[in-house]
């Protein structure tokens, strides 16, 4: 559903990438961690297929529109929450929803749908606040139920998980598995090597911009040994910087 | 002191820095070089000329005085805008106040960070045309003290008045949600009080018509702003409330500086007791604890504007800086009439009154209403870090800016509106109305307006200032957005300067009167509706093409 064929970019016209080269395929029906250090360039990556940010090589095509050349289509197939909890502070959680399905052509579902998003995220009492009277938490909720509003096919969550609660994130997670048992594509990065471990159907490390491992758990366990992901994540790390010296 | 100095310093330098990976424009900072030039020159110019004759008049004090009224008044608008949004909507606010500094120290040197970036803003205007005065009419030293003391202190007073003012404005906002908004009613029901009071004295007068003539009409009008008078009477060495003139001016001078210690002095004793709970104040949100609305669906076009809208009123700062023009305009344009007002009642002046008064009304309408639409010209940078917005959802980035345009253009429109409306009953309380030229007026303006709003906007687009923390910066020291609006400032005096100089010609080469300044403006009409389309061309040109230069 989402093709991404040898992108690259480099910030500022800087001599490094920040990605390099990277190719990958999502398929309908998976949920996909991206993984890797702070500076590795997953949020670079997740820019580039949302349609944010421009890239100078290779070609990224999304439920088979191509994110330059069919950008508003493209989007139209893409829900998207920033990592930096950037919302229309102004707003309130249902303005800023309704707003959402209006941009996204949504008809009257987004009742039914914000409804059950709200009490599985409980945050109906909030609803109608502003969203700067929200904590960080209940930001993130509004900025994720915003993106699931118009029933996205590529669901794409950058660190999606910091700031919620326990119940929250459990909350967050069946959505995402639910999300993808649909048959959408739900693409997210993350720290949180349990959660991928626990919820990812095929997982991808990313090191200083090149995609170094993608597969599902079984077959990186495979590759790299018996270990828990977080064995396997610090070996592959410290494998590349070695590398590079 | 030396907590006040570095809190000072500290401020100012993050004001004036620019955000990290910004280009120095060297060129954006000559063309607003080049162009406030030319309108202190083209002020200034009428002094040289006509300096002389102002002299036999034996006015020259009180035009001074005036030109300092001005410059206050200007001052005041600005420091009232700068003193919500700078330092009770600001959002460090919380931040400056778990410092270890008091809360009075916080206060003015926020003040003094307010003056030092407003404080050129009067001098442009009051320097150069004050300077020309005293040339021209060959004034004593003591006048260019005058003028250095005058330039620098009077912005001083007006900021100490409307920090003064500030205070109640801000205490009743506080009580609503959506403080903004209601600043600007509190600030309307403010100045209409105002005009009232002064209505009503200047109405209660006994006025005998035989004796009003040109210098008592301006010594009144300038005795409104007293201190100012007195600075003046200084500058000129006039005998003002002492027969000894010696003394008298003395005393001119101890009168203008007591009334700057006196307000300071009462400023810093007002903050002290005010700023720390009125800010703490702001930063609190009325929350309901249930949620009982229902959705809304609206069209792509309609629910941008709506979020445009909304972000724009509930944010205090927003809206105070978009919105204030809305109010002021019409008010500002009823005050300068009705303080000429006198002058239109001298039996010299009957014939040319209809124009004189049509000019002030011009002028203000075009500078403030058309020219300044810090709506559009902040229509992008706005946005700030939500435009990740701008760019993930799927809408044509032209409908995105149709939207931003739409909203300046309604708001940049009631504001015109209101504006001619206020003029109109003026001129017509006053027995010299005149509606053809009062239509064309209206149509020039708004052309004007709508054209200024695309380049405006189109200019916002090409270089916006998207990183900003508190709201302020969006529009402050953003070069690029004061172009518009000095080119707006440019067109509209250039304007005026025809329809007089074209009037006054044809009157007293030809004696055809009322023709000049109609036919003039006409021409000019259908030239803003030209440069209107050609403006609306631009933007569809370049707006997909600017858009995709920007990342965030
Ligand atoms: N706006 C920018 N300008 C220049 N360089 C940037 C910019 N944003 C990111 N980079 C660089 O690109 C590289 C990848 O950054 P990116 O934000 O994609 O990392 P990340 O994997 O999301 O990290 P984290 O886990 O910390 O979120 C880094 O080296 C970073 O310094
Ligand atoms: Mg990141």
């Amino acid at each position: 559903m989402v093709k991404i064929r040898n992108i690259r970019k480099n910030y500022a016209k800087s001599t490094t990438y920040a990605v390099d080269g990277l190719s990958l395929d999502l398929n309908g029906g998976e949920i996909f961690g991206f993984l890797g250090p702070n500076g590795a360039g997953k949020t670079t990556t997740i820019k580039m297929i949302t349609g944010i940010l421009p890239f100078e090589e290779g070609e990224i095509t999304v439920c088979g529109y191509d994110v330059v050349k069919e950008s508003l289509l493209a989007k139209k197939e893409i829900g998207y929450v920033t990592d930096s909890g950037v919302l229309f502070e102004k707003l309130t959680g249902r303005e800023f929803v309704d707003f959402m399905a209006d941009v996204y052509d949504v008809g009257e579902e987004r009742k039914e749908r914000a409804e059950k998003l709200l009490s599985a995220f409980n945050l109906t009492s909030a609803f109608d606040n502003r969203i700067e009277t929200y904590s960080h938490g209940m930001k993130q909720k509004i900025a994720i139920i915003g993106a699931l509003v118009h029933n996205p096919k590529v669901l794409v969550l950058d660190e999606p998980m910091v700031g919620l609660d326990p119940q929250s994130a459990k909350e967050l997670k069946d959505i995402m598995r639910a999300h993808a048992d649909a048959g959408n594509v739900v693409f997210f990065s993350t720290h949180v090597l349990d959660t991928a471990e626990k919820i990812c159907d095929r997982i991808g490390i990313i090191i200083k911009g090149k995609l170094v491992m993608t597969g599902t758990l079984d077959e990186i366990r495979s590759a790299k040994g018996d270990g828990s992901l977080e064995d396997i994540f610090i070996a592959v790390a410290s494998e590349k910087d070695k590398a590079e010296v | 002191m030396k907590k006040y100095l570095l809190l000072t310093k500290t401020l100012l330098s993050s004001f004036f820095r620019k955000t990290t990976g910004e280009k120095k424009s060297v060129s954006h900072f000559l063309i607003v070089g080049i162009i406030s030039a030319i309108l202190a020159c083209l002020g200034a110019l009428v002094f040289v000329l006509y300096g002389g004759v102002l002299g036999q008049l034996g006015i020259v004090t009180e035009i001074t005085a005036l030109i300092f009224d001005f410059g206050f008044i200007a001052m005041l608008v600005f420091g009232t805008i700068g003193i919500f949004s700078y330092i009770y909507f600001s959002k460090d606010s919380e931040f400056l106040m778990s410092l270890p500094v008091s809360p009075s120290t916080v206060y003015l040197s926020k003040l003094t960070a307010i003056y030092v970036q407003e404080v050129s803003l009067t001098a442009i205007f009051t320097f150069p045309s004050i300077l020309a005065l005293g040339i021209s009419s060959a004034q004593p030293f003591t006048y260019y003290i005058m003028l250095v003391l005058g330039v620098i202190t009077v912005p001083v007073c007006a900021l100490l008045v409307s920090s003064i003012i500030s205070v109640p404005l801000v205490y009743l906002a506080s009580f609503f949600k959506k403080k903004g908004a209601i600043s600007g009613i509190i600030l309307i029901i403010l100045a209409a009080l105002i005009m009232t009071v002064y209505m009503t004295i200047s109405l209660s007068r006994p006025t005998d018509m035989g004796a009003i003539n040109i210098v008592s009409v301006l010594q009144t009008s300038a005795s409104i702003l007293y201190p100012f008078y007195c600075l003046a009477r200084f500058g000129a060495l006039m005998p003002g409330l002492l027969g000894a003139y010696v003394y008298s001016v003395v005393l001119d001078l101890g009168i203008y500086l007591a009334t700057i210690i006196v307000l300071l002095i009462a400023t810093i004793i007002i903050s002290k007791k005010t700023y720390a709970p009125t800010v703490l104040r702001q930063s609190e949100h009325n929350v309901s604890r249930s949620a009982t609305k229902t959705h809304v669906s609206s069209s792509v076009l309609k629910t941008l504007m709506k979020k445009e809208w909304r972000e724009l009123y509930r944010n205090s700062s927003f809206a105070f800086q978009c919105l204030f023009g809305v109010v002021i305009t019409p008010i500002l344009i009823v005050v300068y009439i009705v303080m000429m007002g006198d002058a239109f009642l001298i039996p010299e002046m009957q014939s040319i009154s209809w124009f004189v008064c049509w000019a002030i009304g011009f002028a203000m309408l075009t500078l403030l209403g058309s020219s300044i639409n810090i709506c559009a010209f902040t229509a992008v940078s706005r946005e700030g870090k939500t435009f990740v917005y701008s760019k993930t959802i799927p809408v044509p980035y032209y409908t995105q800016m149709l939207a931003k345009i739409l909203l300046s253009n309604i708001i940049g429109g009631i504001t015109i509106l209101l504006s001619v409306i206020s003029f109109t009953i003026t001129t017509i309380a006053y027995g010299i109305a005149r509606p053809f030229l009062m239509i064309l007026t209206f149509v020039f303006s708004l052309l004007l307006e709508m054209t200024l709003i695309n380049i405006g906007v189109r200019r916002d687009l090409k270089k916006p200032k998207l990183n900003w923390v508190t709201p302020r910066e969006a529009v402050k020291n953003n070069f690029s957005s004061l172009i518009p609006m000095l080119v707006g400032m440019l067109a509209s005096v250039l304007v005026l300067g025809a329809c007089v100089g074209i009037e006054v010609w044809l009157t007293f080469s030809f004696g055809v009167t009322e023709i000049g300044a109609t036919v003039t403006l006409a021409v000019f009409t259908a030239l803003a509706g030209l440069g209107f389309f050609l403006s609306t061309l631009g933007m569809k040109a370049s707006a997909e093409k600017y858009y995709a230069r920007l990342t965030v």
